[in-house]
């Protein structure tokens, strides 16, 4: 799976106002979970979901009601470990309030030894920085908060 | 430049006469004389003998396209090169022509006689004195299983490792993850890079030094880097592109084992150069600190680790600062003896 996947998936929920959607694949499982912005709620059954689709839960509200400022989430493509910038002494590739383009690079990942550069692929401002320098992130983790332009 | 006549002169085992020359290549006698003047200007070191005539002594310790291409026969690595005087770094210019060019070569090889912010991982520096040696990138399009990229480096400093064992005669060994040393220094970097923004491509950096002489390091790297010349009787010097050419080679051969997803065969050729088995070692796993005696080291899978009588297994994304300790000491238990 790899992060245009990811961003399908997003807009998915996006358009079918989703807060909650998981995708079960072969081994491969992944859980995007939107935070909840406060309004009426309806829970319904979970679909009965045939194998590689997606099942869906706890749709948002039915009225058209105020859409959050929907951010998007800049997701870590893999396991590894989690940089602001390409070293200690360089200034972070990203802070808070920056412009970013999809081509921009936002952080590095390093997995198994390989130094993966990151780019944004989508185009906003950097609302929040979600992991710390050195820290490790998992596939599928969360990393930025952008709110697209 | 006049590659026939290099070739030619390549071809003699002695001095030919110029008289020779003007036969075979059917060129004159001023043009002769111009050929060579233009080629001792280039480097190349040939004799000139009033009675015997010409002789090729050596090739210039250049980084020159027709010398590199000479007798490689390999199928993807170099077959394309991209040859510079100074770069900031190899890498930074492989990913500008892969982020320009979609159908940029498999293989295709970037050098450069020097560098001027050369990356080292951790986005430390890698000092690249000029001419000194062997800065380049090579770009891998190759889809790769997340779980084995360890094997590129690994991959990389088996290449180095071997080809300077078996082709320059030097006890090169691998320090975990992927540097190469000789005698506890060390003598190559290697640092594998990919992009987000673009699928099963990858960077692969090596720098490897060459002739560099004590000085010619800055002052915090004498005690813990070497050169080739450093390490050979008699520090000679060598010529880079005589070790350009068998690294290639060697690069080609592990790439098609990588490309064939030999990862058994890799992993257990990249492991003997690896000579940690049984040494005592301290390292971090995740922030904590974990001593134990080396039982096997794989590329992906990581270190194997016999910490009282078991064995841990810690994988290769989670291992760092590898170190050699003191063993404990074992208890002496007394023996009474009677006399």
């Amino acid at each position: 799976m790899d992060i245009k996947e990811i961003h399908r998936l997003i807009e998915l929920m996006n358009e079918n106002d989703l807060l909650e959607l998981e995708l079960v694949e072969d081994s491969k499982k992944i859980r995007l979970k939107k935070k909840y912005d406060g309004g009426p709620r309806m829970i319904a059954a979970p679909m009965v979901a045939q194998a590689g689709h997606a099942a869906a839960a706890a749709p948002a509200t039915h009225a058209p009601a105020s859409p959050a400022a929907g951010t998007i989430e800049i997701k870590s493509p893999m396991v590894g470990t989690f940089y602001r910038s390409s070293s200690p002494e360089s200034p972070a590739y990203v802070e808070e309030g920056d412009q970013v383009t999809p081509e921009s690079a936002v952080c590095i990942v390093e997995a198994m030894k390989v130094f993966n550069e990151i780019k944004a692929e989508v185009e906003g401002t950097i609302v929040a920085i979600l992991i710390e320098n050195g820290q490790t992130v998992e596939y599928g983790q969360p990393m930025f908060l952008v709110k697209p332009a | 430049m006049n590659t026939d006549l290099i070739s030619f002169l390549k071809k003699q085992s002695h001095y030919i006469p110029v008289g020779d020359i003007e036969e075979k290549l059917k060129i004159s006698r001023d043009a002769i004389f111009n050929d060579v003047e233009a080629l001792i200007e280039q480097g190349y070191s040939i004799e000139f003998h009033p009675y015997l005539g010409v002789k090729l002594i050596d090739i210039p310790d250049r980084l020159l396209k027709h010398e590199i291409r000479e007798d490689l026969n390999t199928k993807i690595i170099g077959r394309k090169l991209s040859i510079h005087d100074q770069l900031s770094s190899t890498n930074e210019t492989a990913w500008e022509l892969v982020e320009a060019d979609d159908d940029l070569k498999d293989g295709t090889v970037i050098l450069a006689e020097s560098q001027t912010r050369g990356r080292g991982r951790m986005g430390r520096d890698w000092h690249s004195a000029p001419g000194l040696g062997l800065w380049m990138s090579v770009v891998l399009k190759v889809a790769m299983p997340p779980d084995k990229v360890a094997f590129l480096t690994g991959m990389a400093s088996l290449a180095v490792a071997n080809m300077l064992q078996q082709f320059i005669h030097l006890p090169a060994e691998i320090k975990w993850p992927n540097d190469v040393i000789i005698r506890g220094r060390k003598v190559c970097g290697i640092l594998v890079e990919a992009r987000s923004n673009v699928p099963d491509t990858f960077v692969l950096g090596i720098g490897l030094n060459v002739n560099q002489s004590r000085n010619d390091f800055p002052e915090s790297l004498r005690e813990t880097a070497t050169s080739l010349r450093l390490e050979r009787p008699g520090s000679r010097a060598l010529n880079r592109v005589r070790v350009l050419r068998p690294l290639l080679f060697y690069l080609e051969r592990v790439y098609d084992l990588v490309r064939k997803k030999k990862w058994d065969k890799l992993a257990k050729a990249w492991s003997e150069f690896v000579h940690m088995g049984g040494k005592h070692v301290r390292l971090s796993r995740a922030g904590e600190e974990i001593e134990g005696t080396i039982v096997r080291v794989h590329p992906s899978d990581g270190i194997t680790l016999r910490i009282d009588e078991k064995e841990v297994t810690i994988g290769a994304e989670s291992v760092s600062n590898v170190r050699e300790i003191q063993p404990p000491k074992p208890e002496t238990k007394a023996t009474e003896s009677h006399g």
